[in-house]
């Protein structure tokens, strides 16, 4: 790992495997990651939809437009066990496999080292292969759907004994689902340790920590919390693992457990002291890029920057502490819970003060409705709803009720479904032209924001309804209660709505590989804005930068008065007056 | 809080299950308290939006003014935010949870009247005993019902203890706003009262394979006199002298109980 | 930790060694968080008193000795190292090797004193706690196979003309007796809280 810069060299021989597929260019590895997720992020959401295709018309065959043929074999029905797997599936393939490789991989690797003046990644060789053991961990995910058992069916979470042999679920699926995110956390692991070393080392001169973008400041702080959470995990996953295979007990208890056996709320404990920073892993990026657009798209300098920076450390700092909110109903002792919903609703402090910074960057701006704004907008709006229905499981005696249903399932998909996805295609609209050099067609990127946004919100905000009125989740017929079928045409209308969602994500693909190849050129800076990355032509060559470019400015120092003739100034220019 | 009720409307459009129990209300109020703290906030937020959507698109106004909002004051109503934040939802839940907590939910009750059940849930059924004539579990005399089949007495406090006979299950009481899980190795508690008889349903919340869904009980809320007539007319169990403390696996029920009654503190 | 050197050529040269030694340390801290989490587990696993172990003497011993080992491998490192340094040539393949054989003579002991233990009754199967020591032990043999092989590679790049950078070989002793540290730390755990 010795050899920074080494791969630049390296590469001046060039063939297509060293510039398309082994690449060590950290913008290269960055859209292989885009791709990879947004494979993944079809694969998910086509699960999603099934899903909810079952919730909404229980046991009735799959039509053909959900790939009903899939099913033939069991009389072109979703089946209990199937719909085991689709919810586990889900769940893991888009927290895993789609988002982490969509934000952090992607725009984690395009964004560092051009937002902060570099040439590369500290690390390249390294960035490389913490690209390919992500794509073998994926291979092993796949894999996994070929065993004649099937794959993982025990939930995202994964909670033994059930993942456990002893709890019934056959095959080796659940094997694989442990192996493949044991490797998937060895991938992690390269590119954060990368990331952090990278900010901490290979800023240009005059990139101070409090100059760097806040995007940048939100993959830093993400990445702090990889390199720390990623390696717990792994040591539960890998006592589960020999659990699974060879027959020790750290995780059985009870009647199954032959010799006395271990905890099975050992591996409760050590999953959500990743678990829970695990979701701030996934949404730092996106209050990060939110940030940064608000400002760009404002024309106007983030309000408090320092002080959203501090607070999205603080919370990185308070996340850590707060894993046992997902525990509430274990019986845990009345202390400890105490503790940790004071804990949690602290959280509330630090998110408030910066959405306060959110809405006052918009005060008094010049406010450009362009489609990454609106996406960013959306964020705000789906994030709110998100984080303030939070409250109602950081509660002990409302978790107490709406603990395990859909309450939950609404709730956490506002954060990291909802929030995150719009984040992504605020981040893609806004860098598109930077990694392809075309715009994204603004007229279709609109008719989707729009159904998108409506959509998902009908989806998902109903979900909490049904929570609140006792719809308990990861059934696969709510019929089977008699509670729970007044609640039959609410599930029905969010299939609809979900299924609508679905078609705007295709209309979506379709704008991404046509303006791909045959969308408007675009010009070097086209949303006028001050960060590094904007600041040369495309396509950017390998190293970035032919000379380091010294940093005189803040990164967004937009209307600035002493600035005359326009609205922005690049981060090295310096301006009249300033220090 | 009662009083507040009248004039906070919740957001959620879909009722939840009819409430039939003593404290269940202390968790709808929890609820309702953050409904209306929550939509004020949403509130603010989406006013805020609207507002400046309409007043600073570049349309209206162009020219951006240049504010890093790092000033003194700024930092002033920042924290302020914070502080509000903080007392007007974090204080109020917290304590409305706290006093909850303390004075109903993990306040077990003592005393001759409570009736005392040990539930212990299997992929995919649930067992139930009482401990029969002498009160005491363990013994020749105590009832198990049907599997799935749960009475129990109106207005008399309900102590539950939980555990599992495989994986980890969840008893889920939506009528009375209530779940708590089984967990393998360890016996979990909680407590309960009804306010209202009649046929309700409860599940398994806790995903524990395949037929999880199929998870279903009945509870039969019942008078005090029909809930003895009902239990005299079990049968007691019968009672092998089994090595085995869990049964006879092949029948899938387990006889015998492995746990006594644990006295909680 | 600031990154303000002028020169951008400066700026890569200083960075590559710096930057390579961060590297380490992070990764070090990753390797920690992993440990730390077994042996929080295995704590907790106690605490709980899920299982026994009692220990007679002669395992004990067995580790103290193994450990004394590594111990004495990890110096023989830093003689080569120093030697190196020096640009003595003359006893650094035999330092090294004498670190590498160290080393495999540790992994030997270890399966050693599992096999003891397992005769005794201490089967992972049948008691957690064991379980726990062999899983650790295992998860440490595993970054040692990888610290030998490196061992071995470097033995192998020293056989050859082109000069070996400073700052490989200083990181890979820096993992060397980083394994022997931790090492020490996890084995007087076990006999502290056992």
């Amino acid at each position: 790992m010795g050899m920074a810069m080494e791969g630049i060299k390296m590469s001046s021989s060039k063939s297509i495997m060293s510039t398309h597929i082994f690449s060590t260019d950290h913008k290269t590895i960055g859209k292989q990651f885009l791709f990879f997720g947004i494979f993944f992020l079809l694969f998910g959401g086509f699960q999603a939809l099934l899903i909810r295709w079952q919730l909404a018309y229980p046991e009735q065959p799959v039509p053909w437009w959900l790939l009903g043929f899939l099913f033939d074999g069991d009389g072109g029905i979703i089946t209990p066990d199937m719909y085991n797997q689709l919810f586990t599936m889900h769940g893991t393939i888009m927290i895993f496999w789609a988002i982490t490789p969509l934000l952090i991989g992607a725009f984690g690797n395009f964004l560092i080292p051009l937002q902060i003046g570099a040439k590369d990644m500290a690390f390249p060789t390294l960035n490389m292969l913490s690209f390919w053991t992500f794509f073998l961990s994926g291979v092993v995910l796949l894999v996994s759907y070929f065993l004649p058992m099937g794959v993982a069916s025990g939930g995202w979470t994964s909670y033994p004994p059930l993942s456990l042999p002893a709890g019934g679920i056959p095959g080796l699926g659940q094997a694989f689902w442990t192996l493949s995110i044991t490797v998937m956390g060895v991938a992690t692991m390269m590119g954060a340790i990368n990331y952090v070393i990278t900010i901490i080392r290979l800023r240009a001169p005059g990139m101070t920590y409090f100059r760097m973008p806040l995007s940048v400041w939100g993959l830093w702080l993400a990445s702090i919390l990889n390199v720390i959470f990623v390696p717990v995990i792994a040591a539960g996953l890998i006592m589960l693992l020999i659990d699974q295979l060879l027959g020790t007990q750290f995780f059985l208890a009870g009647r199954l457990a032959a010799g006395g056996g271990g905890d099975p709320l050992l591996f409760q404990h050590v999953f959500w002291i990743f678990g829970h920073p695990e979701v701030y892993i996934l949404i730092l990026p996106v209050w990060g890029i939110v940030s940064e657009l608000l400002s760009v798209f404002s024309r106007k300098p983030a309000f408090g920057y320092k002080v959203t920076a501090i607070c999205m450390s603080t919370i990185v700092v308070l996340s850590s502490l707060v894993w046992g909110h997902h525990m509430y109903t274990t019986g845990m002792s009345p202390l400890l819970g105490k503790t940790f919903m004071f804990l949690t609703l602290l959280i509330s402090i630090p998110s408030s003060i910066f959405f306060f910074n959110w809405l006052a960057t918009l005060w008094r701006g010049s406010l450009h409705f362009d489609p990454p704004m609106l996406y960013t907008m959306a964020v705000i709006w789906v994030f709110a709803i998100g984080g303030l229905t939070g409250l109602y499981n950081a509660t002990v005696t409302a978790d107490i009720y709406l603990h395990d249903t859909m309450f939950v399932v609404g709730h956490f998909h506002y954060t990291m479904a909802a929030s995150v996805l719009f984040g992504g295609y605020a981040a893609i609209a806004y860098w598109f032209p930077r990694m392809f050099g075309r715009m994204l067609n603004p007229f279709i990127s609109k008719v989707h924001f729009w159904g998108t946004f409506i959509t998902i919100n009908l989806v998902f905000f109903n979900m909490m309804a049904l929570g609140y009125a006792g719809h308990h989740r990861r059934i696969y017929n709510p019929n089977e209660y008699e509670f729970l079928q007044p609640l039959m045409d609410m599930n029905i209308f969010i299939t609809i709505m979900a299924l609508l969602l679905g078609a705007f994500q295709i209309l979506y693909l379709y704008n991404f590989v046509q303006s791909l190849f045959k969308g408007k050129v675009a010009e070097t800076n086209p949303w006028k804005a001050n960060t590094l990355e904007w600041s040369m032509d495309y396509p950017i060559p390998h190293g970035n930068f032919e000379t380091i470019p010294q940093v005189v400015n803040g990164p967004n120092e937009y209307s600035h008065p002493n600035v005359k003739d326009a609205d922005w100034v690049c981060q090295t220019v310096k301006i009249e007056g300033e220090s | 809080m009662d009083k507040f009720k009248k004039f906070l409307p919740g957001i959620w459009f879909l009722d939840p299950p009819k409430d039939i129990s003593l404290d269940g209300y202390r968790i709808d109020n929890v609820i309702q308290y953050t409904d209306f703290v929550i939509t004020l906030y949403f509130g603010i937020v989406v006013a805020a939006i609207i507002f400046f959507v309409w007043r600073y698109n570049s349309r209206k106004h162009p020219h951006a003014v240049h504010d890093h909002g790092n000033q003194k004051k700024h930092l002033y109503v920042t924290v302020a935010m914070g502080l509000l934040v903080f007392f007007s939802i974090d204080v109020v839940i917290e304590s409305m949870s706290f006093k909850d907590l303390k004075e109903a939910f993990w306040n077990f009750p003592k005393g001759k009247d409570v009736v005392r059940i040990e539930i212990m849930p299997q992929q995919y059924a649930w067992n139930i005993r009482y401990p029969g004539e002498d009160d005491v579990f363990g013994t020749d005399d105590d009832i198990v019902p049907p599997q799935n089949i749960l009475h129990i007495p109106v207005n008399t406090p309900i102590v539950v203890q939980l555990t599992t006979y495989d994986v980890i299950h969840s008893l889920y009481l939506p009528n009375f706003r209530y779940k708590q899980d089984a967990t393998p190795g360890m016996v979990t508690a909680m407590w309960f009262q009804a306010k209202e008889t009649g046929n309700f349903e409860f599940a398994c919340a806790e995903l524990c394979g395949n037929s999880h869904f199929k998870m279903k009980g009945y509870l039969t809320v019942e008078s005090k006199d029909e809930f003895d007539n009902w239990i005299a007319s079990q049968e007691p169990e019968v009672s092998e002298d089994d090595e085995d403390d869990w049964g006879d696996e092949d029948e899938g029920v387990p006889t015998k109980w492995a746990w006594q009654w644990k006295e909680l503190k | 930790m600031s990154p303000q050197v002028q020169s951008p050529d400066l700026l890569q040269i200083e960075c590559d060694y710096e930057t390579s030694k961060m590297g380490a340390l992070v990764t070090f801290g990753g390797i920690i968080m992993l440990f730390i989490t077994f042996l929080a587990t295995f704590s907790s696993m106690v605490a709980k008193e899920l299982a026994y172990i009692t220990l007679n003497e002669t395992p004990i011993i067995i580790g103290g000795i193994s450990s004394i080992i590594l111990i004495i491998s990890s110096v023989m490192f830093h003689l080569s190292y120093r030697q190196w340094k020096m640009n003595s040539q003359t006893r650094i393949s035999i330092y090294l090797m004498a670190s590498v054989g160290l080393g495999i003579v540790f992994l030997l002991g270890q399966i050693n004193l599992w096999q003891m233990l397992v005769a005794e009754g201490l089967t992972s199967r049948g008691n957690v706690l064991a379980g726990m020591v062999y899983l650790i032990g295992s998860v440490h043999a595993v970054h040692l196979i990888v610290g030998l092989t490196v061992l071995g590679w470097l033995i192998y790049q020293l056989k050859m003309p082109r000069k070996i950078k400073l700052v490989r070989y200083q990181l890979i002793g820096w993992f060397w007796h980083f394994l022997t540290v931790l090492w020490c730390i996890i084995f007087s755990f076990f006999l502290i809280v056992l």
